[in-house]
Formats: C-alpha cells, sequence, structure tokens
C-alpha cells in the first residue's frame, strides 16, 4: 500500500457496446492517481461512456474496471469516493438547491459545505431555485459546485463547463486549480475546449472511435511538437519537409506548429532568421492525432485560419 | 491497492439511514395532503348526505382505501424514476438505495393502513353517537363490527404490497426501458394484483367451517408478507442491475 491522494484508475481491455455501436473497444488505459488528466476526444469518441464505468454507472460489456484496485460496480468503498458529473445532471431536479445539498454532502464523507457556500456565491446560484429551473448555464455551475465541493478522491467531469459563458468558465478553471492544489485528488476532466484547459492538465488521454489513441503527460507531449512564429515567408521556408499540425496567419505573421523535435542546428538556424520557437498547443495535436483523413491513411489534413489585418 | 491521505472518506452516518431520510422527506409531502383531504372530504360530506337522507350508512373514510393503494403505488414508482440514479451518482450502491427505498415505501404503507384504521375507527364512533349504522362502500373486508386487529390485517398489509409493488414497477422501467417495462407490467403488478383479488374476492375472509376470522385474518397477513418479501426481493436483484442512463 502507497499513500496517494486520490484514486487511480485501471482499465484492461474493456468493451462496452451498445447494440451493434462500440463505444469503446478493447481499451487499456491507467490514471495516475493524484493529477488532472485530461480526457479527450471528438464526439463519439467514448469519453462519457468511459466515465460511467469509472464512476460505475454501468459495467461493461467486457474487460476489467478498477478504481483505487478493485471493482467499483456496487462496491460500498470506493462508490462514496468516486464522483462523475455529467452535463445531463444527475440531482434531484425537483428539490431545491439548498436540498440537493444536503443530499450530496450526506451521502459523501469528504464534501465540504463551506466551499460548496462559496462556489454558489461564485455562480451566483440561489440556493432557493430547483435545478428544473436552472439555465443550461446555471445547471452547469450546480454541477460544477457539487463536483468540486464533493472533494472526492476521483472526481470526473465530463463536459460539465460547456454552458457556462467564458468568464464563468475561467472562474471554474481556478477555483478547480486552487482547491486541487489545496486538496490534492485524482481528476479527470474532459472537454472540448481544449486550448482553455490545456493549462490545467497533468495528463492526457485521447481516446478515438472507442479506442486509446494517446496516454501521455503533458509536458513530454508538448514537448512533442514546437510553434514557429515569424515572417510567413521565413516560417514556411523553415517548416517545409516538416508535419505540419495547424496554421494561423496575421497579415505577414505566421504561426505554424509542426510536430517532432528540432536539433540545436534547426534552434539556432530559427534564431538566426527571426523566427519565434514555441510549445505546441495540445489542440493543435489533438487535431491532427484525430484527423479521420489521416486515420484512414488519405493525406494528413493541418488546422488552418487566417486572420485579416 | 492504495490508501489516500488528503481526501479519502472518513467515518460517517449509515448512508442508509441518510438515503432512508431524504426518501421519507419525499413521502411526507404527498402524505400530508393526502391525509388532510381524505379528512376534510370525509367531514364535509358527511353533513351533506346526512341533511339530504336523514342519516349516513356509509364510510366515507373507507373510500380513501383504494386511493390510498394507488397513491402510494405511483408514487413508489416515481420514488425510483427520481431517487435512483440521483443516488449513484451521490455516491450511494444501489444496494444502499434498495435498502432505504424499501424501508422507506414499506413504512410509508404501514403508516397509511394505521391511520386509515384509525380514521375508521374514529367515524364509526361518530356515526354511533348519532345512532347510524355503517357500512363501508368499499369491498373492506372486516365488517362494521369487526376489531382493530382485524381492521389493521386488512389495511395495513394493502397499502404496504400496494408501495412495494410500486418500486417494482419502477425498477423494472428503469431496468429495461418503457416497452419491455409495459410488457413486464403483468409480472411486475403481479404482488398487488394478487393481494387485491383475493382481498376483493374476500377468500381470506368468508367463513368456512372451523375457520375464524382471526385464522383468517392471520392467513391474510401471512399470504401479504410472503408476497411483499418476494417483491421486496426482486426488487432488489434488478435495482443493483439497473444502468444510469444520460438524462439528455
Amino acid at each position: 500500500m502507497t499513500a496517494t491522494p486520490g484514486y487511480g484508475v485501471t482499465l484492461r481491455g474493456v468493451t462496452q457496446r451498445f447494440g451493434d455501436t462500440v463505444a469503446l473497444d478493447g481499451v487499456d488505459l491507467e490514471i495516475r492517481p493524484g493529477t488532472i488528466t485530461g480526457l479527450l476526444g471528438r464526439n463519439g469518441s467514448g469519453k462519457t461512456t468511459l466515465g460511467s464505468l469509472v464512476a460505475a454507472f454501468r459495467r461493461p460489456t467486457s474487460g476489467q474496471v478498477l478504481v483505487d484496485g478493485e471493482d467499483p460496480w456496487e462496491n460500498e468503498r470506493t462508490a462514496p469516493g468516486v464522483c462523475l458529473v455529467r452535463e445531463s445532471g444527475d440531482v434531484l431536479d425537483e428539490d431545491r438547491l439548498r436540498d440537493n445539498l444536503d443530499f450530496f454532502a450526506g451521502a459523501r464523507p469528504t464534501f465540504d459545505r463551506a466551499f460548496a457556500a462559496e462556489l454558489m456565491d461564485l455562480f451566483e446560484l440561489d440556493p432557493k431555485s430547483k435545478p428544473s429551473k436552472l439555465s443550461r448555464g446555471k445547471k452547469s455551475a450546480f454541477g460544477i459546485t457539487i463536483g468540486l465541493a464533493s472533494r472526492a478522491p476521483l472526481t470526473v467531469l465530463d463536459e460539465v463547463h460547456l454552458g457556462l459563458d467564458a468568464p464563468s468558465r475561467y472562474a471554474f478553471y481556478d477555483a478547480l486549480l486552487a482547491d486541487y492544489l489545496a486538496h490534492p485528488r485524482t481528476i479527470v476532466l474532459s472537454s472540448h475546449l481544449i486550448e482553455e484547459i490545456e493549462r490545467l492538465l497533468e495528463d492526457v488521454v485521447v481516446l478515438d472511435r472507442g479506442r486509446v489513441l494517446l496516454t501521455q503527460d503533458a509536458d513530454s507531449l508538448r514537448a512533442e511538437g514546437v510553434s514557429v512564429t515569424g515572417p510567413q515567408d521565413a516560417v514556411d521556408a523553415f517548416v517545409a519537409g516538416r508535419t505540419v499540425l495547424g496554421t494561423q496567419r496575421l497579415g505577414r505573421t505566421a504561426q505554424v506548429t509542426v510536430r517532432g523535435g528540432l536539433t540545436d542546428a534547426d534552434v539556432a538556424r530559427a534564431r538566426a532568421t527571426g523566427l519565434d520557437l514555441g510549445p505546441v498547443p495540445l489542440q493543435d495535436l489533438f487535431v491532427h492525432l484525430t484527423d479521420p483523413r489521416r486515420r484512414d491513411g488519405a493525406a494528413p489534413a493541418h488546422a488552418e485560419s487566417e486572420v485579416l489585418p | 491497492m492504495t490508501t489516500a491521505t488528503a481526501t479519502r472518506p472518513g467515518t460517517q452516518a449509515s448512508p442508509t439511514r441518510h438515503a432512508l431520510r431524504v426518501l421519507l422527506r419525499a413521502f411526507r409531502p404527498l402524505t400530508t395532503w393526502f391525509w388532510v383531504i381524505v379528512v376534510v372530504a370525509a367531514a364535509a360530506a358527511t353533513p351533506v348526505v346526512a341533511a339530504v337522507n336523514g342519516e349516513v350508512e356509509i364510510s366515507f373514510v373507507g373510500l380513501a382505501r383504494q386511493g390510498g393503494i394507488w397513491v402510494l403505488f405511483a408514487m413508489s414508482i416515481v420514488l425510483v424514476a427520481v431517487h435512483l440514479s440521483a443516488s449513484v451518482a451521490a455516491g450511494m450502491t444501489r444496494r444502499t438505495f434498495a435498502r432505504a427505498s424499501l424501508v422507506a415505501a414499506g413504512g410509508t404503507g404501514l403508516l397509511w393502513g394505521v391511520l386509515l384504521t384509525v380514521l375508521v375507527l374514529v367515524e364509526r364512533a361518530v356515526h354511533r353517537a348519532l345512532g347510524w349504522d355503517t357500512h363501508l362502500a368499499d369491498a373492506l373486508l372486516p365488517d362494521p363490527t369487526s376489531s382493530v386487529w382485524l381492521l389493521l390485517a386488512e389495511l395495513v398489509p394493502m397499502h404496504v404490497v400496494g408501495a412495494v409493488t410500486g418500486l417494482l414497477v419502477g425498477v423494472v422501467y428503469q431496468r429495461v426501458g418503457g416497452w419491455w417495462g409495459t410488457l413486464a407490467l403483468p409480472l411486475t403488478f403481479l404482488p398487488l394484483a394478487l393481494v387485491i383479488g383475493t382481498d376483493e374476492a374476500q377468500v381470506a375472509f368468508v367463513p368456512v367451517d372451523g375457520v375464524t376470522p382471526g385464522t383468517a385474518a392471520a392467513v391474510h397477513v401471512l399470504g401479504a408478507l410472503l408476497v411483499t418479501v418476494a417483491a421486496a426481493a426482486t426488487y432488489t436483484a434488478v435495482a443493483r442491475t439497473v444502468v444510469v442512463r444520460s438524462t439528455t
């Protein structure tokens, strides 16, 4: 036994079928305890199904799911310590928010009522209102309140912040990070908004069509590529022959993300031509990895956007 | 297996007790409203009928028997639909929810059976004081002179079975969905159908040679108890396999 802050997750050969649809296909995966792991994938890649299996919302068709070393299904020990918050809610819709908080606080030994009250204030939630009467954004905020205040050893937040406006989303990211640092635990964050959450992530899991495409710590992943910024002609010349993941142009300035490391000579050449080098944005890598044309063996496409002056 | 330090769940009140408190709270408003309406309706109808007919021979309170059974049955279905998913999402096991919901529904059924018995006795006393006869318009088994024990023996099991059958119907809908849940109704509704069927046929209380009303009541209670235990066991087994689906 080792002392770690939070529950680890292990999936061994996990397959989940829904009729003819294969949501997860022989998934082998380890989520390290005490980390914030980003669960990234396109729509229908299996992120929500994976969260449901870990939280024992359903059982896999085949394979083994372990939470803190044990099967979570009907597990009296791990159940109070696993919190899955989905965009769909899973709260008592016709009970007031404060009654819902009482309900969740009574069921979770680690629930922090004072922190819940802080988050209710932060997201301007009225304790007397009912979830069924809330807007999508406020429902998301209430789910986040429950998810963070539960301080469960394993918290899975599945697209919970999509309904929030930008200021609320950034308030959520700040609250999550601050509370995680004060109370380390395992947090799995599933999202499409990769640019916004990538600063939070320590590990990254990319799912694609029910399979694990990549699982890696975020820092080493970022080191697998580089962003090159500078005059358009110089950038184009520098990246010629490399795998381009994404391109942005602003007037005569371009920023291109390429995959693969640079040699010392490459770095010197870039600097000599006035180019800035930076880490690879996870979003570009994600788009590249999950591009259907790349997956199907066709020529890889890369994201390109142009911002007119 | 690891032992986490900072955020591991500590000791807390039993999850079953917590779930039970929440579920009893869900039954409370309905219990209050239903019995207030029964009392007010009986108190209002009795003088009206007395003014028209000169006397009242039926038990208005007794009419609440059918209503009570069906309201509890429906409430139990709703209870499973609303609380099972939320309980699992809150970190409880399905087994915990099943235990708590059985106690909550069964206990509420017991309470309603006792309340109806008390109101029938009060109404009977009022009628006697006013010189009226009383018979129960519904197929209530005990006669106007039956003892409190016979009333309890008939009314309590009916309400308890109604509530537990509602849980069973509700959980099967949760488990297999709308179409199969409806197709399964002949089986899932069977516990209540059995008890209502034997009750309305007055099988248990029909005087037969050598069988006293007390013996018949005991048989009725025992039969209802067996049906309840079977329904509860089936409910628990099904509840432990329910998948929590997304609501969007």
